[in-house]
Parts: structure tokens; C-alpha cells; sequence
């Protein structure tokens, strides 16, 4: 039998990620007589994002948890998982704050638990345009309405002063990606989240003018965050703590183990290009969970979300109603910071 | 003497009234009946005003605390406005010094590193300018104190660094102490700035809330005002207006002589009260009427009495002294003659006054009974023509009859209608001194008539409403030379009023009278007497 080098790598990786994995689930199981979780069936969100790289790797940190059946439920990003959450379609799932917020302001019951990571958006624009202000009056794309994109780039907006609603011409289209039509120069600008940032840079197309990892404000604010449907959280508290703490683990390994992260998340199919996943897992902040404060988060989009127009609730009544840190506050606790 | 003491009783009664009222459990309070058991009106009107104040001062109330409530919440986002911008400022100072430190890296000199010195002293200013936050903001400023408190530490010994010429080192401090000491010093005090603007929105819903609940509880109120007053008004006006129209009705009933119906009036208060003063006087009223009517009726039967006892004598002077002037006991003398004459006719005039009393007394004892039977007013006019042709012939005067020809028979009293157009002629003759005397009868409808025209002196209109009532005459000096007892045109009203008709009088001083008489005529029943 022939092996090469990356073969050889490979098996490596393997053996020292099945070593890791099998380190933090005896840990687990070694930290006492913690009651069982109340069911062990988890539903999460598979969809072609990957900077919600925690949620791809965290079935086995959930398996050591007591969950038996970690299911995958392929659903769209955007507004239509958030509303997968709150009807109870999936149980938990990692996703942009903003379209989160739209939801509990409309009464739909979905509860914030963490903050995951800080900004993986990027915002690309044609050459001439510099700033968001630049984008009055130019066409930008999105998926659909009330999709990441577009509460992300309304916040944006608001900030500088212009009426998201009608300062900027938003482009949807059901048969070609936004960002077919960005590279294809039929649109001003385009909002891109991991893999495509990663694209757009290698085939140099487009200039960044927003990036939602390194400038002010948007760095200092989380972006993905964990949320799950009220009613399990409320029936299920013992499970919502474990896979909170298990996220958060999951969370940290992408901080200490980006490689073998994205390994994972190729092998597991949740997305094709290694490189690219490696290339979000560097460029995302995953190490920010501890120091955020994920209501300031929170606050922060629901008034500027409310400048948009999008949301009518006060921050104050959006964090009562559609957040819990207790868990959160717990596990950090336990796992430091 | 009696009627007297029959008046005196009579206001003595309605006292006796209300102490058998008393007698019987009503109660009497301020001399008014019934009154004490339910509120007055006066009380029930002061109520009603007292309830409309009430709610005036309720919505002035509520305005008041409206108003309040949205100074406060004004208060609340100004002092919120004022955070954030003292939260702004020191968001502003970290940047500064995080400038200030890295001009004196790229320009080590002595002036650039005092100037980055004295803004990190001054620094401290800010932050002791908000001494307002919030008790839930106080652990987050502590942080920021903390942090910031490092951020000296390590700004001063880059400092140092610098002085001391190892701009290497400052600068490896400065990357990994001072960017990452800066980045959470403005991401807490951008945490301070979002709590604040959350804060000031919150108090702008708030204040929108309280704007709207104001609006809804001062229309709510206003609205119930409304309704409330309107139903007070209502309710008030029922129980005050329904009463009085019962009593004016009341009152109209007994001023047609209607004694017999009570006034029934729920209310126990003035208005309750005066139902039953005015039951009560009706009650005396009635028995006051019984009385008089009693007393008339003697009268009228006295009168008639006498009036036959009378008659009986006085037909005997009469029949003996014609047959004195007849001669049947011999020619009497010339010298006898004239008194005897005298006798006779001051013993007609004498028949005449007493055979009227006698009318007028059966009519108001109701003892006189029409006669119905067909009659021709043609004759009927044609029997009076006959009957004073030769008293007006004696004046000179023209006697004129105008009846339209082939009037259908009519039907009543033909011998009292007779009387009563007779009465009219007779005294129209006797008025008229020159001219003219025209009978005259027209249809009206189902009505005749009857009119006597004169060419005499006239009555004045003062006079024209009482030569009706019985022994009523004109004052002046035509009627005193006339004789009469001022009972002809009363018996005629009585005639005429018995066949369900009606009399009028149309005249002017100096230009004649015309009286006239309406009658039904076909008159099946007699009417009733008033």
C-alpha cells in the first residue's frame, strides 16, 4: 500500500482532531453529575455559509453532551431560518443578529443565547464608489428582502444618514446569485459573507469598502449569534445549556484549531474549498465571545434598525423579550473569561 | 253674613288639607307636601351641577397630570441627551489620546509627549463629569475607570520609554498593550452610549404611550362627561318639565270646571308638593263650585217661584184695569183714565221684566227644555216682522226683512229662537231713533245666520263683552232714558249657547250695530248648558 506526504498529513489531522474532540468530550464527561439533557435530538441549520464554522464541527462536542441525534436541517440563510427557529423547524441556529431582531420585534419566538463571532461580512463595491454614503442612489444586491444582507446594509446605511428604503436601489433576482450579478458589473455593489468574500478576492473583482471584521464600528459588535425557538428553551433548559456550552467550545476550537476545523466542514460536506474555509476561519474573530457583551450587540442594531424603519419595538423591550443570557453567563463561568 | 263665613272657611280648608295629609303619614316639611322622603328639586339641581363639576375637575385633573407626566418624560430624554453626549466626549478623548500617543512615537520630541501627558491627565476631567449615570451604568463606568486607569499605566511607560530613547520597545508596547487597551475602552464606552440611546428611545415610546393614553383617557372622560351630562340634563329636565306640563294640563282642566280629575305627579319634591296644593285647592274648589252651584239653583227656583206668585196678582191688575178701560164697569172718568193707563203699562213693563226673570232663572236652574221640532225660518222671521212692525212704524222707522228664498226646513226651538231674534229686534227698535232696521238671515255651511242691523247710537267696544252678562246695560245716557233691565241679550246668549250656537256684536259709536247669532240648522240634541 503506496502513501504519500498528504496522505500521510491527512491521517494525521484525523487522528489529532478524533484526539481533541475525544480530549474535550471526556472533559465534559469528567466534570460531574450534571443532570442529563431533557431530549437528545438536536436540529441546526445547514446552509452554504461557513463562517458559522462552530455550528459544522460542534456534533460531536453535542454528542458528548448527551445528544444522540444531531440532525442537519438544510435551510436557507436569511430571514427564513430565523423563522425555521421560531416555528420550531430547527431548534437552534447560528445566524446574523439583524434578521433575528426583525423577528422578535414581531412577536415570533425566537430567544438569543450568545454571541458567536464578531463581523464576516464584506462589502464590495465597483471602483469610484468609496463609502457607503457612496451608494446613494446605486444598485446593490441581495438575496430578498429582510435577508442578512439586507438588514446588514440598512444598519450600514442608517448610520451615515441615508434612508435605506430609499436612497438605495436593492436588486433581487431568483434565478442569479447576487454575486453573479456583482461580477458580472450588473449591480453598484454587494454585500458578500463567507465563501464569497473569498471568491471575490481571488478573482480580484470589486473593492472592499466595508469590512465588518476590522472597522468601527461593526468589529465591535458581534455578528452571527446563537439563538434558539422559546419553547425549547423554556420546556428544555438543561439542553439549551449544553449546546450553548458545547457551541462555545465549538466556537473556541475554530480559535485553536482553524485547519482541522476546516477539514471537518469539508469532509462533513458543509462546503467545498478548504482554502476558503481556512481563509474565514483566520479572518473571522472567533476569540471575541468571552470580552463581547452580546446585549450591547443587540442594542446596538435594534437602533439602528429602528432608525431604518425596520423594527418598531425599543432595544430595551427587544432584549427583554427575545434574549436569555443566563446560559451564556453560566458557561462562561465554567470555560473561563 | 254666610258667604262671608263660607270664604273664610274656604281658605281655612287647604291648612285642614295639608294637616290630614300629615294626619295620613305624609310628611310636611317647609310647608311643602311629601317633601323630605327624596330629594328636593333644588337638591337634585345642585346634585347635577355638582356632577358636572366633578367631571370638569376630573378632565382638569387628568389634563394636569397628562401635562405632568409628559414634562417628566421630556425631562427623562433631555438628562438622557445630555449622557450621551458626555458619553460621546469621552468616546472622542480615548481616540485623542490614542492619537496623542501615536504623534509621539512618530515624533519623539519633548512637546509631543507632554501634550499626549496632559490629555490623558485631563482625561479624568470627563469622566467625573458623569457623576448622573444610572446605579445599572455604575458597574460599566467602574470598568471603564479600570481600564482606563491601565491605559495611563501603559501610555506612561511608553512614555518613558521614549525619554529614555528605546522607541523599539515603546512602539512593541504600544501594539500589543495600547491598541487592544483602546479598542475595549471604546467599545465600553460605545456600550455606554447604546445603553443611553436605548435609554432615550424607551422614553420616547414611553412618552408616545403616555401621550396616547393621555389622549384616550381625556376623550374617554370628556365623552363620558358628555353622555353623563346630557343624561343628567335629561333626566332633570323630565323630572321638572313632564311635571309641570301635568300640572298646566291639570290646570286648564280646572279652570274649564273640571274638578273632578287629580293631578298625578310621581315627583316628591316642590314640583310633587304643588301637585298636591293644587289637588287639594281643586278638591275645595269643586266642593266651593257644588256650593254655588246649590245656592244658584235656589236662587234660580226662588226666583221662579216668586216670579209665578207675582205674575198671578199682577195679570189680575192688569185684566181689571182693562176691563176699566173697556168700560165694562162703566165709562170711567176722564180724570181716571190717564192712571189707569198708567197702571196698565207700568204693569206690562212690570210683566215683562218678571216673565224674563223667569227665563233666565229656569235656564240657569235648568229647568228649560228646548223644544226640537222642524220649523221655516221664512216664518220664522216673517212671525218677529210682524210682531214689532207697528213699534217701529210708531218710531218712523224702516223695518226690512232680507231671508234668501227656498231655505230647506231647519230644526230646533222655533219659539226660543223666535224670542231670542225678537229680543235683538225689539231692542234694536228701541235704540234706533232714526233709519233703519234690516233682519237678516244667510247660510253658513251647516249654520244660519240670524243678524239685526241698526242705524242707532252703537256700543262702545269696552262695553261689547259685558251687554251679554245678565243685568249688564251700556252706561251712558241713551240707555238711561230707555227702559230696562239689562237681561234681553243674556237670555238671547242662553238661547242661542242651548242650540250649540254663538253671538257676536259688530259695531262702532255713531255708526249703528249689527248683532248677530249662528245656530246650527239641524239641531238634533240640545247642547249643554255652560
Amino acid at each position: 500500500m503506496h502513501t504519500n506526504r498528504r496522505d500521510l498529513l491527512l491521517a494525521g489531522c484525523c487522528a489529532a482532531s478524533t484526539a481533541l474532540v475525544w480530549s474535550v468530550a471526556s472533559r465534559l464527561r469528567a466534570e460531574g453529575p450534571n443532570p442529563p439533557p431533557e431530549t437528545t435530538t438536536i436540529r441546526l441549520a445547514k446552509n452554504p455559509t461557513i463562517c458559522i464554522a462552530p455550528q459544522y464541527v460542534v456534533s460531536d462536542l453535542l454528542s458528548a453532551e448527551g445528544f444522540t441525534n444531531v440532525v442537519y436541517v438544510q435551510s436557507d440563510a436569511g430571514v427564513e431560518q430565523a423563522k425555521a427557529v421560531a416555528n420550531g423547524d430547527l431548534d437552534f441556529t447560528l445566524h446574523f443578529s439583524g434578521p433575528l431582531l426583525l423577528q422578535v420585534d414581531r412577536g415570533l419566538r425566537v430567544t438569543l443565547l450568545a454571541g458567536i463571532h464578531v463581523g464576516c461580512f464584506e462589502l464590495f463595491a465597483k471602483e469610484g464608489i468609496r463609502s457607503v454614503a457612496d451608494l446613494k442612489g446605486r444598485t446593490v444586491g441581495i438575496s430578498a428582502l429582510e435577508t442578512s444582507q439586507h438588514v446588514f446594509l440598512s444598519a450600514m446605511a442608517t448610520l451615515v444618514g441615508l434612508n435605506p428604503a430609499k436612497d438605495i436601489e436593492w436588486v433581487t433576482s431568483a434565478s442569479v446569485k447576487p454575486i453573479e450579478l456583482f461580477a458580472g458589473g450588473k449591480i453598484d455593489a454587494f454585500l458578500g459573507f463567507p465563501p464569497e468574500p473569498q471568491r471575490l478576492r481571488a478573482q480580484n473583482i470589486g473593492r472592499v469598502i466595508v469590512n465588518s471584521a476590522r472597522d468601527r464600528p461593526w468589529s465591535q459588535y458581534f455578528c452571527c449569534m446563537l439563538a434558539g425557538n422559546r419553547e425549547f428553551v423554556r420546556k428544555n433548559p438543561i439542553a439549551t445549556k449544553r449546546v450553548v456550552r458545547a457551541m462555545l467550545r465549538a466556537t473556541d476550537l475554530c480559535v485553536s484549531e482553524p485547519a482541522l476545523v476546516a477539514q471537518r466542514m469539508v469532509d462533513r460536506g458543509f462546503t467545498l474549498r478548504q482554502d476558503y474555509a481556512v481563509q474565514t476561519l483566520a479572518d473571522v474573530p472567533y476569540n471575541r465571545w468571552r470580552d463581547y457583551d452580546p446585549e450591547d450587540t443587540i442594542r446596538f442594531y435594534a437602533l439602528r434598525l429602528r432608525e431604518a424603519g425596520m423594527v418598531k419595538s425599543s432595544p430595551a423591550k427587544i432584549v427583554a423579550d427575545g434574549a436569555d443570557w443566563r446560559f451564556l453567563n453560566e458557561v462562561r463561568r465554567e470555560l473561563g473569561g | 253674613m254666610n258667604l262671608e263665613a263660607d270664604s273664610t272657611t274656604s281658605f281655612l280648608r287647604p291648612l285642614a288639607a295639608i294637616s290630614r295629609a300629615s294626619r295620613d303619614g305624609t310628611s310636611v316639611k317647609d310647608g311643602l307636601v311629601g317633601f323630605g322622603s327624596r330629594p328636593s328639586l333644588r337638591t337634585k339641581l345642585l346634585m347635577a351641577f355638582l356632577v358636572i363639576e366633578v367631571l370638569l375637575v376630573s378632565v382638569g385633573v387628568i389634563g394636569f397630570l397628562s401635562l405632568r407626566e409628559a414634562d417628566k418624560q421630556t425631562n427623562q430624554v433631555l438628562a438622557l441627551q445630555q449622557k450621551i453626549e458626555a458619553y460621546r466626549q469621552v468616546q472622542h478623548d480615548t481616540l485623542r489620546q490614542l492619537h496623542g500617543v501615536s504623534t509621539a512615537l512618530a515624533l519623539p520630541n519633548e512637546t509631543t509627549l507632554a501634550s499626549a501627558l496632559r490629555q490623558i491627565n485631563q482625561f479624568g476631567y470627563g469622566l467625573d463629569r458623569i457623576s448622573f449615570v444610572e446605579k445599572d451604568e455604575v458597574a460599566l463606568l467602574d470598568q471603564v475607570r479600570e481600564e482606563y486607569a491601565r491605559f495611563i499605566a501603559v501610555v506612561s511607560d511608553v512614555v518613558d520609554l521614549i525619554r529614555n530613547g528605546r522607541a523599539a520597545d515603546a512602539k512593541q508596547r504600544e501594539v500589543v498593550e495600547l491598541g487592544p487597551l483602546a479598542d475595549k475602552l471604546e467599545r465600553l464606552t460605545n456600550q455606554l452610549v447604546n445603553r443611553a440611546e436605548a435609554d432615550m428611545v424607551a422614553g420616547i415610546d414611553a412618552s408616545r404611550q403616555t401621550y396616547a393614553k393621555s389622549q384616550i383617557l381625556v376623550a374617554a372622560v370628556a365623552l363620558a362627561s358628555l353622555i353623563l351630562t346630557l343624561v343628567l340634563g335629561h333626566a332633570i329636565s323630565r323630572s321638572v318639565i313632564d311635571p309641570v306640563h301635568i300640572i298646566h294640563h291639570g290646570l286648564n282642566r280646572i279652570a274649564a270646571g273640571d274638578f273632578t280629575q287629580r293631578i298625578d305627579v310621581p315627583n316628591r319634591d316642590e314640583l310633587g308638593a304643588l301637585a298636591a296644593h293644587v289637588n287639594s285647592t281643586c278638591e275645595e274648589l269643586q266642593q266651593l263650585y257644588q256650593s254655588l252651584e246649590e245656592a244658584s239653583r235656589h236662587k234660580s227656583q226662588f226666583l221662579a217661584n216668586m216670579s209665578h206668585e207675582l205674575r198671578t196678582p199682577l195679570n189680575a191688575i192688569l185684566g181689571f184695569s182693562e176691563l176699566l178701560l173697556d168700560g165694562i164697569y162703566g165709562d170711567p172718568p176722564d180724570k181716571m183714565r190717564s192712571p189707569v193707563e198708567r197702571i196698565q203699562r207700568n204693569g206690562r213693563h212690570l210683566l215683562g221684566l218678571i216673565n224674563d226673570v223667569l227665563d233666565l232663572s229656569k235656564i240657569e236652574a235648568g229647568q228649560l227644555r228646548l223644544s226640537l221640532a222642524d220649523y221655516s225660518v221664512e216664518e220664522l222671521v216673517s212671525g218677529v216682522y210682524t210682531s214689532v212692525e207697528s213699534l217701529a212704524a210708531e218710531k218712523n222707522l224702516s223695518l226690512r226683512i232680507a231671508v234668501p228664498p227656498g231655505l230647506p226646513p231647519a230644526r230646533g226651538d222655533e219659539r226660543r229662537l223666535a224670542q231670542a231674534l225678537f229680543n235683538l229686534v225689539g231692542n234694536a227698535i228701541k235704540f234706533t231713533d232714526a233709519g233703519e232696521v234690516w233682519i237678516e238671515v244667510e247660510t253658513k255651511g251647516d249654520s244660519y245666520i240670524f243678524s239685526v242691523r241698526d242705524t242707532g247710537p252703537g256700543v262702545d267696544e269696552a262695553d261689547q263683552t259685558k251687554i251679554f252678562q245678565e243685568f249688564q246695560q251700556v252706561d251712558n245716557s241713551i240707555t238711561k232714558t230707555k227702559a230696562g233691565a239689562g237681561l234681553g241679550l243674556a237670555i238671547v246668549k242662553r238661547i242661542v249657547e242651548m242650540h250649540g250656537g254663538r253671538i257676536w256684536i259688530e259695531s262702532r259709536i255713531g255708526h249703528g250695530a249689527t248683532f248677530s247669532f249662528l245656530v246650527p240648522a239641524r239641531l238634533e240634541q240640545q247642547a249643554m248648558q255652560t
